[in-house]
């Protein structure tokens, strides 16, 4: 009885909307192939016995024997919960300042919110040592005028140092607008009650701010956890992901330690986000009511102003030090124990330009397929979700969005692992694992979370009615979603495209294993390969350069688009 | 409104709506139970009731953005059960209206032509005609968003009649506008609906909005037709208790209606008996309310009870509202609350709370309706 009445109710969906049970179809696929069966080949590979094909726990009871695994997994979990605790202190003040006073400042930090983001942080890790190292500027100073040194990039702190100052933005986004989303009534009628201060703060602003700080705060540990980049390129090799690298690259892909490390990567990502959303169960206070949200704020007393100043300042310098000492690497001759290049020259960038301008050529290739993927496959399941009552359209959400959870490095090794065996058949030796499609597909996949959040937020905005309104006035389906909704979501849709893009110029994890040869490689891989050694600091750091504002500039374009558009249409407003 | 205007838009001839044995649920809430009912071609018909009583669904049915798990409704001579929305050519005006705002308020009034393939130049004719109706004309080139709630309703009109709909169906269509202005537009969609003369269908939850603006009214609580009629049958001959309370202030006193020495009386809870005129006894009820409105009760604070009144009663003032035309006071009857509402005059003096008072009602201003 209720599996008949189920399957009707399938039916009836499915005759409803056979254009998008078909497009369900076809993405379905689209994420089994290339998400789903590699991500199970390198679980599957990580409990199979190599002698025997069967199933086996030896592979992880080898892991935890081996001191140097053992090492590396306490590393990986360390670092990650420092890089927490110190990109919470510094988001905490930020977040204090903008929300709680009058302050000129504001601006700055949100900046600050914005200009790590644009880079990553292996991008950095190399100028971040000329400048905060054992021989690096800051250090120098130091020495020579206090006669002492603070060992900033030493070992695990250096991976630290470098994450911290890259991802508190995560953190401080979050916080900021959980705390501007709370109303001024929640505390006018705690004040009402006769609640001030520090408890007022504390019973009730903190508790309706926490889900955004935990949300901030898992997201950094789980970039950190699973970054490979940072570590490789400040060679630290004692933790998890390098590990897992490093076995692959040197052993091959049968060595089943590389699988074993990425579960183990996988499981902690997933228990994180896990533990995360446990915390927050029930406690998605959306509370701003018709009225304008936010707290009250208030001028600042001078000496408050003058502390907040040192403060912002002080963390704006570390903010613009991976981007200051990257330029001055790229534009610098030699720079050894002084503290900025002996002199200053052009010739990185011509290297780069005239050398390897396949490595720029590449990543916008690759890059715009990959956000060009993710936008139409975003925007199809967005609708999916959303506009039908299609059976199965939740997990077809949660299971592009699990990409998140997955580190790029493992995607890498599951597609090594999967496509290896299967050859391009129109090319020569040439297997699909590491054709350059492959890497746009794995960037597709890997960034489709951020694409499909975006544009299942665009349409959100867009209220069923205008669709509606719309049929009701002779429209069909397709002529709805083309001159209705693709419209109106546009500037979502742009936004998850530029985030895709920039996001996916930069990764390195997953590109570190696909790339076969140079000629493939996009900007990140460039690089990693540059900066191998001293001499290749000088163009490694030019790439760094282009990188840096290749994304710079598409956020800002979008950024101002969106803007644009939104007053045109004067969103928010009307409807 | 302009009412210069021509009466090209006017559509040919007005279709009657019908809708039979409707079932309409979501996953397990029933939202739709049995529906019945036939609008009459030309009708300003109103489907009233509370929040949640399934008014909106029955119209979105009726739109095609809903479909019932049983029943048929038909259009004219046609059944439109099964057609998608975009072909049943009914103009629906949205609660939120529903602009696009991409779009200027031109190209959201051309839309339902164009896509109906209309060449351009009618296009262009019948947009500017129907935008003159509603006196919106020389503001086709803006955006929605440059314009008042009054004017996006109005271009909201204008997008739905150039279409030249069979029915137009209207869903709370002022609630979103100020009180003066909802008056105001109350006529304006009244004088429309008259000079096009097409069957329009209006759903409210504002019992005001309905008796003033609707031919006749439907109204509905827990997906279920209460009752069926024109404001005045429903005003004065509810069928039940819901329906007398849900239109204007009525008092009740529950009880039974008994014979005794062959009159029939109704016997309330606390103890009264009421003479009960109408009152057959095939119309067994059980349980049932007696039911009367505030401006039927006779007050006086005078020993002698007014002798034309035929039921009386004692009780105390315990309250009083002063509502201008009238002071509405509250009185206790044998511990049961009713209200009586005194027309007011100038130099009228407010009787005092704890007054004793008598209560005078004629007997054919009360009524035996069911629980």
């Amino acid at each position: 009885m209720a599996i008949s009445a189920w399957r009707e109710e399938t039916v009836s969906e499915i005759r409803k909307h056979p254009g998008m049970a078909a497009v369900m179809l076809l993405i379905s696929l689209f994420l089994l192939l290339f998400l789903v069966i590699p991500v199970v080949q390198v679980v599957f590979t990580a409990f199979l016995d190599t002698a025997t094909g069967g199933f086996t726990l030896l592979n992880f009871k080898d892991f935890f024997n081996t001191a140097l695994f053992r090492e590396s997994f306490w590393n990986s979990i360390y670092v990650g919960l420092m890089a927490v605790v110190v990109a919470s202190l510094f988001s905490m003040p930020l977040a204090y300042f903008t929300s709680r006073f009058e302050f000129k400042g504001a601006v700055i930090i949100q900046s600050l919110g914005i200009i790590p983001l644009i880079m990553p942080p292996f991008v950095g890790a190399v100028a971040m040592q000329m400048l905060f190292g054992r021989n690096g500027s800051f250090n120098l100073l130091l020495d020579q005028w206090f006669g002492f040194t603070i060992p900033f990039m030493e070992g695990l702190n250096g991976v630290i140092f470098v994450q911290s100052i890259h991802y508190f933005p995560f953190i401080l986004i979050n916080l900021s607008a959980a705390l501007q989303n709370i109303d001024r009534s929640m505390e006018e009628s705690a004040q009402n009650l006769g609640c001030s201060g520090m408890r007022l703060f504390r019973r009730i602003v903190l508790p309706l701010a926490m889900p955004g700080y935990v949300a901030g705060a898992s997201l950094v540990f789980l970039k950190v956890f699973d970054d490979l980049g940072t570590p490789l390129l400040l060679n630290v090799n004692n933790m998890l992901a390098p590990q897992a690298y490093l076995r692959i690259a040197s052993i091959g892909i049968n060595d089943p330690m590389g699988y074993v490390i990425s579960v183990i990567l996988v499981v902690i990502a997933l228990s994180s986000m896990w533990l995360a959303m446990l915390s927050l169960k029930g406690k998605d206070y959306a509370t701003v009511q018709k009225g304008g949200g936010g707290l009250a704020k208030r001028r600042m007393r001078p000496w408050e102003k003058f502390f907040a100043w040192i403060v912002v300042l002080l963390i704006m310098s570390l903010v613009l030090a991976p981007h200051i000492g990257l330029s001055l690497l790229s534009f610098g001759t030699i720079w050894s124990f002084s503290m900025v290049p002996d002199a200053f020259t052009l010739k990185h960038f011509g290297t780069i330009f005239a050398e390897t301008p396949e490595y720029m050529t590449n990543t916008v290739l690759y890059s715009a397929l990959a956000a060009t993927i993710d936008v139409i496959v975003g925007t199809a399941i967005a609708y999916i979700v959303l506009r039908t009552k299609l059976i199965g359209r939740q997990w077809l959400d949660y299971i592009a969005m699990a990409a998140v959870a997955i580190p790029g490095l493992v995607i890498g090794i599951g597609y090594l692992r999967t496509f290896y065996g299967f050859q391009v058949p129109w090319l020569e030796n040439q297997p699909v694992a590491t054709w350059w499609m492959a890497i746009v597909v794995a960037l597709a996949i890997r960034r489709l979370p951020y694409a499909l959040r975006a544009c299942t937020a665009a349409l959100q905005q867009v209220s069923v009615s205008l669709e509606e309104s719309a049929e009701n006035l002779g429209a069909g389906k397709f002529s709805t979603v083309r001159k209705i909704v693709v419209p109106l979501m546009a500037g979502g849709i742009l936004a998850g495209f530029v985030t895709s893009f920039a996001t996916a110029a930069v990764e390195l994890g997953m590109t570190l294993m696909l790339v076969s040869k140079n000629s493939d490689g996009p900007l990140s891989y460039g690089i990693y390969v540059y900066m191998q050694s001293a001499a290749g600091r000088g163009p490694g750091a030019a790439l760094g350069i282009v990188a840096v504002v290749v994304v710079g500039l598409c956020t800002l374009v979008s950024y101002i688009f969106v803007d644009r558009r939104q007053k045109k249409l004067g969103m928010g407003q009307a409807n | 409104m302009n009412n210069s205007t021509s009466h090209e838009l006017t559509s040919a001839s007005a279709v009657s709506v019908k809708f039979e044995g409707i079932n309409l649920s979501f996953g397990k809430t029933h939202v739709l139970k049995g529906i019945d009912l036939e609008i009459e071609p030309g009708e300003f018909f109103a489907f009233l009731g509370p929040s949640g009583c399934g008014k909106t669904t029955l119209l979105r049915l009726l739109a095609g953005f809903e479909s019932a798990q049983t029943g048929r409704v038909t259009i004219g001579d046609k059944e439109v059960s099964y057609l998608p929305p975009w072909q049943r050519n009914l103009g629906m005006v949205f609660q939120s209206y529903a602009l696009w705002p991409h779009m200027t308020i031109r190209k959201n009034v051309a839309f339902g032509l164009e896509e109906r393939h209309v060449h351009r130049s009618e296009i262009k004719k019948r947009t500017d005609k129907a935008l003159e109706l509603v006196g919106l004309l020389d503001l086709a080139e803006r955006r929605p968003s440059q314009l008042s709630g009054g004017q996006q309703q109005r271009v909201a009109l204008a997008r739905t009649i150039v279409i030249e709909p069979q029915v137009l169906l209207l869903d709370e269509p002022l609630s979103n506008l100020d009180a003066k202005l909802r008056i105001q537009m109350r006529h304006e969609l009244l004088d429309l609906q008259r000079k096009l003369s097409i069957t329009t269908i209006f759903v409210t939850h504002d019992q005001e909005e309905a008796n003033t603006i609707a031919d006749r009214i439907a109204l509905m609580k827990d997906g279920v037709i209460q009752q069926i009629g024109t404001p005045v049958e429903l005003y004065d001959h509810p069928v039940n208790r819901f329906v007398a309370d849900f239109l204007g202030t009525a008092n009740f006193f529950e009880g039974k209606v008994e014979k005794s020495t062959g009159e029939w009386f109704f016997m309330t809870e606390n103890g009264l008996s009421i003479p009960v005129q109408d009152y057959h006894e095939k119309k067994k009820m059980g349980l049932s309310s007696l039911v009367f409105r505030p401006q039927n009760v006779a007050v006086s604070i005078d020993a002698q009870a007014d002798p034309a009144r035929k039921i009386q009663f004692q009780g105390t003032v315990s309250g009083k509202e002063f509502l201008g035309s009238i002071i509405r006071y509250r009185i206790a009857v044998k511990g049961k609350d009713i209200f009586a509402d005194v027309s007011h005059q100038q130099g009228t003096r407010l009787i005092e709370n704890g007054t004793a008072v008598n209560l005078g009602i004629d007997r054919n201003q009360v009524l035996v309706v069911s629980e």
